[in-house]
């Protein structure tokens, strides 16, 4: 029985059903499909979050120049409070809500009797307090249900204030995880925010950054070196962001795209609306970073810019050569498994084949079937009730709508890098390699007895049943309070903590002095040995 | 008012009610939790706990999407008990409602009935909690969890010889600690819950997927015919507690307990559980001794507290209770649920600790979120807090440290094994707590010996040989200094110090008073905030704000009286931009100009737009200015963050009552959004914004000084606690002045305050307070040095002379017991006595009784410079107009005597015969003027 099979052969008839979609043993010689973004199935324990989590938690949440008002009971606003370790700088005139945590905390007579009154009124509080140029509102669960009007809501304390105000309908029930709160984030900033500031901005080579949420100061390190070369950012989308950026975004001449998950819907949009083309990158790994910049000059296709990127590559490969080659050395030869968010399995593909780690399994929590297989399958993908749902937004053009590169240029271009493309994490995986879609708890055991990876890359829920198994687990979400881990320093930081873990001495010592026979040192072999205990205890 | 909301949380130190009911349910052996609802409430609290307890945590999820929330999440809800149950085999599942599920009116329990009809056999137990996130927090949560689960199951009456011992919510090593209390009491006993292994665990190669430890469902049905139930918690809800049902329905008797923390509360337990047979082995009367040699050992260092405490009911009052028997004074205690109960049943064990040291200023809440906690916390003068880790943001703002002793700890390791309860948990953190205090002193210790010790002799700041208060007065053990110890790292001082500006040898006033510097000193550069800065630094106002928004009894704004130095007067309104051209020509005469103010004429947030503005245009000018702003703070909270980022760091707001009532007969209305409140009530929205304001501008890192106009027989016995207020608030600095009486206004014939009198007043409120004693109440125009107005040097057209004054009310020396003196001092620098007679260009006009002094004017003398002295040699001698010296000495007929470096011998003749005394030398202008005051008291006349 192949792997696959007998981690499947646990479950019930219909699970089992629908599961097998959701495994792909990678064979690049054939066309493969994956299933993805249905409903998680019930009792399992998924990883995966709702879609306030997405549109508060993920998008909106890092925005350091608004009060991002969470109108419902308190749990969800307070879980959703400093989780994600977006880190922000207060800009210029002293504002960073990004620390704060605000919330209606709507209480038993307010879902009775409704809680718009209790918003307006938290609403004329928040402004008297911190008066705010903006406030986001967004709604949990029970709002939708009782029908708050949310954005009626708003729009009378846009009137009363003088201050922009917009809701998102992202209540926790809506879609099959936190990507349907992406894309509800996505269409409310396009209709709300974006186009709204025409002043252009003043350096050369005008770029927005997308679905860089700034974890662990990931965006700081990028985008220290895209000025470096002479870049300037407008806005970034949204880690360490602003509104009063973002209001401009549609000036810049390229939107580079790194979470492709979380935010492609704004790169699509506006470039249906104004033109702006989208370019998908990735800083995470040595290797990337450089292949990203390169595709960034020629983009522009200026020489100079050209010669300075060349030059920046060769300065900061230089600095941190010495240490990678020091870390490459301990780690290489390793195995790993990655299960994150949307993009970020794939993403870190390319650092880990950086300091010679193979990955041996990748999944993604709440990704679409194009994160998987490439934009190309998009057409194809079948729309089922929870994602006709979600509003799609048509964009018409806008007056302001202007091309950056002719036609030709554009074709000519997309040969040479995924302009407007994004490739999909298969065909990036070697053969024989295991790509899970969802994976949830059990499943998670089972691959680690099976593939005995020397560590798992996953999130804080899953950590600690890894780490009891003797196998190493690093938390990707929020780089176990490292980090930064994007860019040419980010690697080297990411190398360290991954050897630093691997290498820990602790993993030595699990023999107990009473022991008859002294344990295997290594954490994945102590793994195999509980196992087989394990197995024996159940028999 | 602001930071006591009705419905904007900001900063919540609550969680939710399923959080709760998971973490009880960790406490049964093979439980597991499946959520109704949305998967986002499962992965949260996940989160949450697994980044607490540093374990694995599982919740299920019945993943309800669009559809089962319209069609209902009964087949959602079987799916997932389904896949539970098989990839499991828990022995109990309970199934929690969230938000989504009881909104919709999932009817679980039958749910759960027909889910069971269908599978004849099933081995798993299925309870059903309900458990909306909008019914209360997670405290309520865990009794409601142990209730349901005590009610799900099917109970098994028949007597039996077990206790049953309900915990609070605590850590697992406490809860663990418990069990090992009632294993060695050798009585049988059920501890439900029991998370001290599921949520704690050892490095295991084998991993348990259901939590293998914990109380066993068999035991949990016997519960029923216990004994008797120990339940140890003063505020399990009644509809909520796990005793009371047990004790109703199954006739269990139940005796409530606090939480064992220290020695009290342990002692209780134990004499409980030796009422019912227990017998225990030496060890715990050990740790009893244990316990009691540390607190013994550690009593001195508790005085230095003022602790801080928000959590969990039963967490806080077990605090309070550690507080009260250890004479740690705990001043500020507040929880986040609402909690009827909490302050009634805290507060006793609150002013035990508070009564040792006889400290007054307390904060209780129930209810409260981090905005609240954070302003009882300054309040009160918290100087060290135990919380979750939530509070760490708000401690960094108040630059003091943090004891992370309850759920959620995200930012330390270990939250799995914090200790609080039992003889050794009051320990460990009663031992902690003695350890971060003795650092803070140890830090701070340096610091004030020496500026109680060693203080270099201080400039006299107003009577001459009057000792300053708080040199001689004992530090009050009540208020320790360990606060400074702490460098505040949002300040944001960034800026400062500017460039030429730093701080020289001698004291600010923060010194002066003994309060150590913390980190940069910005009073330091300020004239108003520092005696040292008002010698050196120039300062410009600007008349940009214009109307009032409220309306004082002794205040009358007239625009254009230049010869009146008071607040309030100005001649002439300037736009934003004039304003900038006024700072550019002033930089021009008076390079040093560092420090930029706005005080009126009118308030300066009432249109404070154009104040904004100008400080905008300024900033752009020179990004090193200090910026100043005189208030009434009613629209303070509204503007101070603006004011903050545009690098306001200098904040004077003018409070002139403690309380409504008396601030109703100095405020008449007060004008805020568009309605105009009166009496009380304009007085009480004053006011509670003025607080607001200042508390805000605080925690934005701001030097606040707090202006007080004192009003005879109105509020001069309020002076000291306004003073007090104000320094609950944070101020740096009060500054207590008499009122001018002006004609026009209702208090024109109430008699000014004397200078002694208000000297006195200064003097008590000094002694908390640190006072600012050289005030000279500014013009809202004026520019220069303080005491040296040179605004009329920048107003167009010719300078009138001026003509005397005399502020009625004030010198009339026949009414007083101290005759007051007016005289006129020959100084350049208003430091010095450093011009001579004749060849002063203008006079300071002051007044004084010998014992403290105020400036009055700053009189110009027409044609003044030419000095016709023989003193400087016969080639120095300038032309100059016939009459001049009568002229001038006409100009000062109505003082009552001059001071100058020099006199000549017929002026002085002629001013003697005029009944003006002289007194010359090279001095300082304050000694100077005291001294002739004094002689002319004592009826001398030339010196």
């Amino acid at each position: 029985m192949d792997v696959k099979t007998e981690i499947l052969s646990k479950y019930k008839a219909k699970v089992f059903k629908s599961r097998k979609e959701h495994i792909v043993e990678v064979d690049n010689g054939s066309e493969q499909l994956i299933a993805a973004n249905t409903r998680a199935i019930p009792g399992i324990m998924t990883n995966r979050g709702c879609c306030y989590a997405g549109c508060k938690g993920v998008v909106l949440g890092p925005l350091k120049d608004t009060v991002v008002l969470t109108h419902g009971p308190i749990g969800c606003g307070f879980y959703s409070w400093g989780t994600r370790r977006n880190k922000a700088r207060p800009n210029e005139s002293g504002e960073n809500f990004v620390q704060y945590c605000f919330s209606t905390d709507m209480q038993e007579p307010d879902i009775v009797f409704g809680g718009d009154k209790k918003l307006r009124q938290a609403l004329s509080e928040a402004y008297q307090i911190f008066k705010p140029k903006r406030i986001m509102i967004c709604s949990t669960c029970p709002v939708g249900l009782i029908g708050d009007d949310i954005h009626a809501v708003a729009a009378w304390a846009e009137a009363e204030f003088g201050i922009i105000c917009a809701a998102f309908s992202c209540e926790g029930y809506k879609g099959v995880s936190q990507s349907a709160g992406h894309h509800i984030a996505n269409n409310g900033l396009m209709k709300r925010i974006i186009g709204t500031d025409d002043r252009r901005p003043e350096g050369k080579y005008p770029v927005n950054l997308l679905g860089e949420y700034n974890i662990g100061g990931d965006g700081w390190e990028t985008e220290r070196i895209l000025k470096k070369i002479g870049y300037s950012v407008v806005s970034i989308f949204t880690g360490d962001g602003a509104l009063a950026d973002i209001a401009r975004s549609h000036t810049a001449d390229l939107n580079l795209v790194q979470c492709h998950r979380s935010i492609n819907y704004i790169a699509g949009m506006m470039k249906d609306a104004f033109g702006v083309n989208w370019l998908k990158v990735n800083f995470i790994g040595v290797e990337a970073t450089c292949e990203t910049l390169r595709h960034l000059a020629e983009f522009f296709g200026d020489e100079e810019l050209k010669k300075r990127t060349e030059e920046v590559i060769a300065a900061e490969l230089e600095e941190i050569a010495p240490d990678m080659a020091h870390y490459r050395e301990r780690l290489s030869g390793r195995t790993a498994a990655i299960f994150v968010g949307g993009s970020r399995s794939h993403h870190y593909q390319a650092l880990l084949r950086d300091l010679g780690v193979e990955t041996v399994l990748a999944g993604y929590e709440f990704a679409h079937r194009d994160d998987y297989e490439g934009r190309e399958v998009i057409p194809t993908i079948k729309e089922d009730a929870d994602s006709k749902n979600i509003e799609n937004l048509v964009m018409e053009k806008d007056r302001r709508y202007r091309m950056f590169l002719t036609p030709e240029r554009f074709e000519d271009l997309k040969k040479k890098m995924p302009l407007e493309d994004y490739v999909g994490l298969m065909k990036d995986m070697p053969d024989g390699a295991y790509v899970v879609d969802d994976l949830n708890h059990y499943e998670t055991e089972e691959f680690i007895k099976h593939l005995k990876p020397d560590i798992f890359f996953s999130g804080i829920k899953d950590k600690y049943v890894i780490q009891k198994g003797g196998v190493l687990s690093r938390q990707l979400h929020s780089y176990d309070y490292s980090g930064p881990y994007s860019g040419f320093r980010g690697a080297v930081l990411f190398a360290r903590d991954v050897s630093m873990g691997l290498f820990a001495p602790a993993w030595k010592m699990v023999t107990p002095p009473w022991a008859e026979k002294r344990e295997p040192n290594a954490g994945k072999a102590a793994f195999k040995e509980a196992e087989s205990l394990k197995e024996a205890g159940d028999a | 008012m602001p930071s006591d909301l009705e419905s904007f949380t900001e900063n919540p130190c609550k969680m939710c009610l399923p959080l709760g009911v998971v973490t009880a349910v960790y406490g049964i052996e093979k439980g597991m939790n499946i959520l109704h609802g949305s998967q986002g409430c499962s992965t949260y609290i996940r989160r949450h706990m697994a980044t607490h307890y540093n374990e694995p945590v599982d919740i299920a999820s019945s993943s309800l999407t669009e559809e089962g929330t319209v069609f209902g999440g009964e087949d959602n809800l079987r799916k997932g008990l389904d896949n539970l149950i098989k990839l499991y085999r828990p022995e109990l599942v309970a199934v929690s409602t969230t938000c989504l599920a009881e909104t919709i009116g999932e009817d679980v329990p039958a749910m759960i009935s027909r889910y069971r009809q269908e599978r004849p056999g099933l081995e798993t137990e299925i309870v059903s909690v309900s458990s909306p996130g909008y019914g209360g927090t997670q405290f309520e949560g865990y009794f409601r969890a142990l209730q349901a689960v005590l009610r799900g199951l099917e109970p098994d009456e028949r007597p039996n010889s077990y206790i049953n011992v309900i915990p609070p919510p605590s850590s697992p090593a406490d809860v663990g600690a418990l069990r090992e209390l009632l294993e060695d009491s050798g009585l049988p006993f059920i501890l439900f819950p029991d998370i001290s292994e599921n949520l704690d665990g050892v490095y295991n190669p084998v991993y348990h997927r259901l939590p293998s430890a914990g109380t066993p469902v068999r035991l949990i049905k016997q519960a029923a015919g216990a004994r008797a139930t120990l339940e140890l918690s003063l505020f399990a809800p009644e509809n909520d507690s796990p005793g009371l049902y047990l004790e109703r329905a199954h006739k269990v008797p139940l005796l409530r307990l606090p939480p064992p923390a220290g020695l009290r509360g342990m002692d209780a337990l134990v004499r409980a559980l030796k009422d019912l047979g227990a017998s225990f082995p030496p060890k715990h009367r050990k740790a009893r001794g244990r316990l009691l040699d540390a607190m013994c050992d550690a009593h001195k260092h508790f005085a230095l507290a003022r602790l801080g405490a928000a959590g969990d009911p039963d967490f806080v009052y077990s605090l309070s209770a550690l507080a009260a028997e250890n004479g740690v004074p705990l001043v500020m205690a507040a929880t986040g649920s609402n909690c009827p109960d909490f302050s009634k049943i805290i507060k006793p064990e609150q002013e035990k600790s508070l009564s040792t040291l006889g400290i007054k200023e307390s904060f209780l809440r129930d209810g409260a979120d981090f905005s609240l906690i954070s302003r009882g916390s300054r309040e009160t003068r918290v100087n060290i807090f135990a919380g979750s880790s939530d509070a760490r943001r708000m401690c960094r703002e108040l630059g003091i440290p943090l004891l992370r002793l309850c759920f959620p700890i995200h930012d330390h390791v270990g939250g799995q094994r914090t200790r609080l309860l039992g003889y050794g948990g009051s320990l460990s953190v009663l031992e902690g707590l003695a350890n971060e205090l003795i650092g803070l002193e140890a830090e701070s210790f340096r610091d004030r010996i020496k500026s109680e010790f060693f203080r270099k002799p201080s400039l006299p700041a107003g009577g001459g040989e009057c000792a300053l208060p708080a040199a001689s007065s004992p530090p009050d053990p009540a208020s320790p200094h360990p606060r400074a110890a702490f460098p505040r790292a949002d300040r944001g001082f960034a800026e400062f110090p500017p460039e030429g500006a730093e701080k020289s040898g001698s004291l600010s006033l923060r010194e002066l008073y003994g309060i150590a510097p913390s980190g940069v000193d910005p009073s330091s550069l300020h004239p108003c905030f520092s005696l040292e800065a008002s010698h050196k630094l120039g300062r410009l106002h600007l008349p940009v704000a214009s109307g009032c928004n409220i309306s004082c009894n002794y205040c009358r704004r007239d625009h254009d009286c230049p010869n009146e130095s008071r607040p309030g007067a100005s001649s002439g309104l300037l736009t934003p931009r004039e304003a900038r051209d006024r700072f550019r020509e002033a930089r021009e005469i008076s390079p040093a100009l560092k420090v930029l103010g706005i005080a009126g004429p009118g308030e300066s947030l009432f249109q404070a737009e154009k104040t904004l503005e100008t400080f905008e245009l300024l900033r752009r000018e020179d990004k090193d200015l200090i910026f100043c702003l005189s208030t009434n703070g009613l629209n303070l909270p509204l503007h101070v963050r603006e004011l903050h980022a545009l690098g306001l760091r200098h904040l004077t707001v003018t409070v002139n009552a403690a309380d409504p009532e008396t601030g109703s007969r100095i405020y008449s209305h007060a004008d805020y959004f568009g309605e105009r409140y009166q009496g009380v009530q304009a007085a009480s929205l004053i006011l509670s914004n003025q607080f607001a304001g200042i508390a805000m501008a605080k925690s934005l890192g701001m030097t606040v000084k707090v202006n007080t106009v004192l009003i005879r027989g109105v509020n001069v016995s309020q002076s000291e606690r306004i003073s007090r207020k104000a320094l609950s608030l944070g101020a740096d600095l009060g500054n207590l002045t008499a009122h001018v009486p002006l004609s026009g206004t209702p208090f024109e014939s109430v008699a000014a305050l004397g200078l002694g009198e208000l000297r006195e007043l200064r003097w008590k409120s000094a002694a908390f307070l640190p006072q600012m004693t050289h005030c000279r109440q500014c013009r809202a125009d004026a520019f220069g040095l303080l005491g040296e107005d040179l605004s009329r040097r920048l107003r167009a057209g010719k300078d009138p002379l001026p003509k005397p004054i005399r502020a009625p009310g004030i010198s009339s020396a026949g009414t007083r017991a101290r005759p007051l003196y007016r005289i006129a001092v020959a100084s350049r620098s208003a430091v010095l006595v450093d011009n001579h007679f004749g060849n002063s260009e203008r006079f300071y006009i002051y007044e004084s009784d010998g014992a403290d002094l105020r400036l009055l004017e700053n009189r110009r003398v027409e044609g003044g410079g030419a000095c016709g002295g023989a003193c400087l040699g016969p080639e120095k001698v300038k032309e100059r107009p016939e009459g001049f010296i009568a002229g001038l000495i006409d100009l000062l007929s109505d003082c009552d005597g001059v001071v100058a470096a020099r006199i000549g011998e017929s002026p002085r003749k002629i001013l003697e015969e005029r009944g003006i005394g002289c007194l010359s030398g090279y001095e300082a202008v304050d000694k100077a003027v005291l001294g002739l005051a004094r002689m002319l008291g004592r009826g001398g006349g030339a010196a």
